[in-house]
């Protein structure tokens, strides 16, 4: 049987090379995996091994000439004779089909690679099953191993572990296998909050959407300013303690693909309707995917609210290399004992991780402290605005 | 197999990391080892590959040696950080273009934790930042085992490339991180954020390392 080999079947990604040595001629018996020829593509040498045993009949340009993807560069005879049960056709040149073999089984063309063919085999694999990939309905390696794998777990699904998904883990993993994280949670009252919320949406003129997610960054920033350590990284490899001069808030998204840190810069500088309408369009971005890279970067500390889906209390983990995050969970209507009368109010518990190397308990209570006095007497926060 | 083998030689001669990137190629083809990155120094030495024009070599005054890596000539020594990459691409799943995509990739995220941004251009293999090139590629696959690598300037002496035309440019192409940066980089912080990066960007799981490091 005659194969005809071109450069895209056995230099695998190889567009185009100059042929620079040719280690066998016509007639030579070669052996699979011997060396064929040796093709230089920009900056790299590649030496083309055998596809097949057999003779060789015929060979592509010679060494000094551009060999080019779809050129046949060597001719093999392995020496078998046809399978005549088989109906086995070696497309000539000419049509500019894959030079594979085709067979008809059950009326289905099959177009496989001999090795690919022989995986299937080994692993006992009806080809005619396996769904193709590849070019021109080329079934390839991972098709025959992919399909092995369906075939045993049928009513499972297969998810690939990649883009923002494998992000997420990385840095995660990154976390917990660096930071040694420690947690403490604080019950707030937020009546006022959801007071002065309201009073501002109706006096505005502007139709803004606003959250309590805008008060929670001002808390935060006026309690980060009395606790420098918490807006701060651990530079490991420096072994500093490095305290950040800016308040770049990340605020945890949640998006198709997955948890997202859009980064609000400077956050210090900005009034509550700037954060508020920051948030926003950092939102619809990163929902939507056209987050730009410098705005998931440089973040200083992170708030994740998670309780605006759901959960009244949770653990987050740090983000790494930061040394601290809060999470706000949902705010609920709790009778409690207010001023000396049981009544109904908004309530919220948040809960902080820290990565205990670089803070200590004591340090993140003050922090908590000073958040609970912001958003119980949140006219002081609107207060900072006009100094 | 996602496993990678980090051999740190430190400074070797040239011969001497070409020898064990052969034996590895072999153990490698022969399953006997996983991929592996050699991380070395050599001691000044001028290197032609394949593609090397004859009057690329200005003088002789740095010992020079042929080899069988694509690309042309260039410089190496101490103070250049060298990756020698021995990898099944078979087994890895990638191509040729793909490897070298990579490799990019892996020296211009480093540089960009070090506050350079560099870049790749569309016309030429290596990694430049704005009109000097930084680090060079070349490679050899055979079996679908690649050897070969790339290199890093890092604290190189740049006068050293005066004896050649690297790749076929004027010497003063090339840069250095340290001539950036004012020597604010140890190499040992730039090896460890090559390992970090290739082990990232190749998506190996486990990681060893052999050797000095």
């Amino acid at each position: 049987m005659v194969y005809n080999f071109k450069l895209a079947d056995i230099g695998e990604g190889i567009v185009e090379g100059e042929v620079s040595k040719w280690y066998v001629k016509v007639g030579d018996v070669v052996k699979e995996n011997q060396p064929l020829v040796e093709i230089i593509t920009e900056k790299v040498t590649v030496e083309l091994p055998s596809p097949a045993d057999g003779t060789i009949i015929k060979i592509g340009p010679e060494a000094g000439k551009i060999a080019k993807v779809g050129e046949v560069i060597v001719v093999i005879d392995d020496g078998k004779e046809e399978d005549v049960n088989k109906e086995v056709s070696i497309e000539e040149t000419k049509t500019e089909k894959k030079e594979l073999i085709k067979e008809d089984v059950k009326g289905k063309k099959i177009i496989a690679t001999p090795a690919v063919k022989r995986l299937a085999k080994e692993m006992g694999i009806d080809i005619g099953k396996v769904v193709a990939t590849g070019e021109e309905g080329r079934i390839t390696e991972k098709d025959v191993k992919l399909y092995s794998k369906l075939e045993i777990h049928s009513n499972e699904e297969r998810i690939a572990f990649r883009g923002t998904r494998r992000t997420i883990a990385e840095r995660l993993a990154k976390s917990s296998d660096r930071v040694v994280q420690a947690w403490i949670m604080e019950e707030i009252d937020m009546t006022k909050v959801t007071e002065l919320k309201n009073k501002i949406k109706e006096s505005s003129s502007e139709e803004i959407k606003l959250t309590y997610m805008p008060f929670f960054v001002k808390a935060v920033i006026r309690s980060l300013k009395s606790s420098p350590r918490i807006n701060a990284s651990l530079d490991e490899e420096t072994e500093d303690i490095v305290i950040k001069k800016d308040y770049n808030i990340g605020i945890a998204t949640d998006t198709e693909q997955g948890l997202v840190v859009p980064v609000i810069k400077k956050a210090q500088d900005k009034n509550i309707n700037e954060i508020a309408k920051e948030i926003e369009e950092l939102s619809i971005e990163a929902k939507s995917g056209k987050l730009e890279l410098e705005n998931t970067q440089g973040g200083t500390f992170t708030i994740t609210n998670i309780g605006a889906i759901g959960g009244i209390s949770s653990i987050p983990i740090v983000n790494y290399p930061e040394v601290a995050i809060l999470a706000i969970n949902k705010i609920m209507k709790k009778v409690v004992h207010w001023e000396g009368e049981i009544v109904a109010r908004d309530r919220v518990y948040l809960s902080l991780s820290f990565d205990h190397r670089v803070l200590d308990g004591a340090d993140v209570a003050r922090f908590l402290n000073s958040i609970r006095k912001c958003l119980e007497d949140p006219e002081s926060l609107m207060k900072d605005e006009q100094s | 197999m996602n496993n990678l083998n980090i051999i740190d030689l430190g400074l070797t001669e040239y011969q001497r990391a070409l020898e064990i990137q052969k034996t590895l190629v072999k153990d490698r083809l022969s399953n006997l080892t996983t991929d592996t990155l050699l991380l070395v120094e050599h001691p000044h030495v001028v290197t032609l590959g394949k593609q090397t024009n004859p009057e690329d070599v200005l003088n002789n005054s740095i010992p020079i040696i042929k080899i069988d890596r694509g690309g042309s000539a260039t410089y190496h020594g101490p103070g250049q950080l060298i990756g020698y990459i021995i990898m099944d691409l078979k087994n890895k799943g990638i191509s040729v273009p793909v490897l070298i995509s990579k490799i990019h990739e892996i020296i211009i995220l480093t540089l960009n934790e070090l506050g350079i941004k560099a870049k790749r251009r569309k016309d030429n293999t290596g990694v430049w930042i704005d009109e000097k090139k930084i680090a060079s590629i070349g490679l050899s696959v055979r079996n679908w085992i690649t050897y070969h690598g790339f290199s890093l300037n890092v604290n190189t002496d740049l006068e050293k490339f005066n004896t050649i035309r690297p790749c076929g440019y004027d010497s003063q192409v090339m840069t250095s991180i340290n001539s950036i940066k004012r020597n604010q980089y140890s190499e040992e912080l730039v090896k460890k954020k090559i390992i970090n990066n290739f082990s990232k960007v190749f998506e190996y799981n486990r990681i060893k390392s052999l050797g000095k490091n």
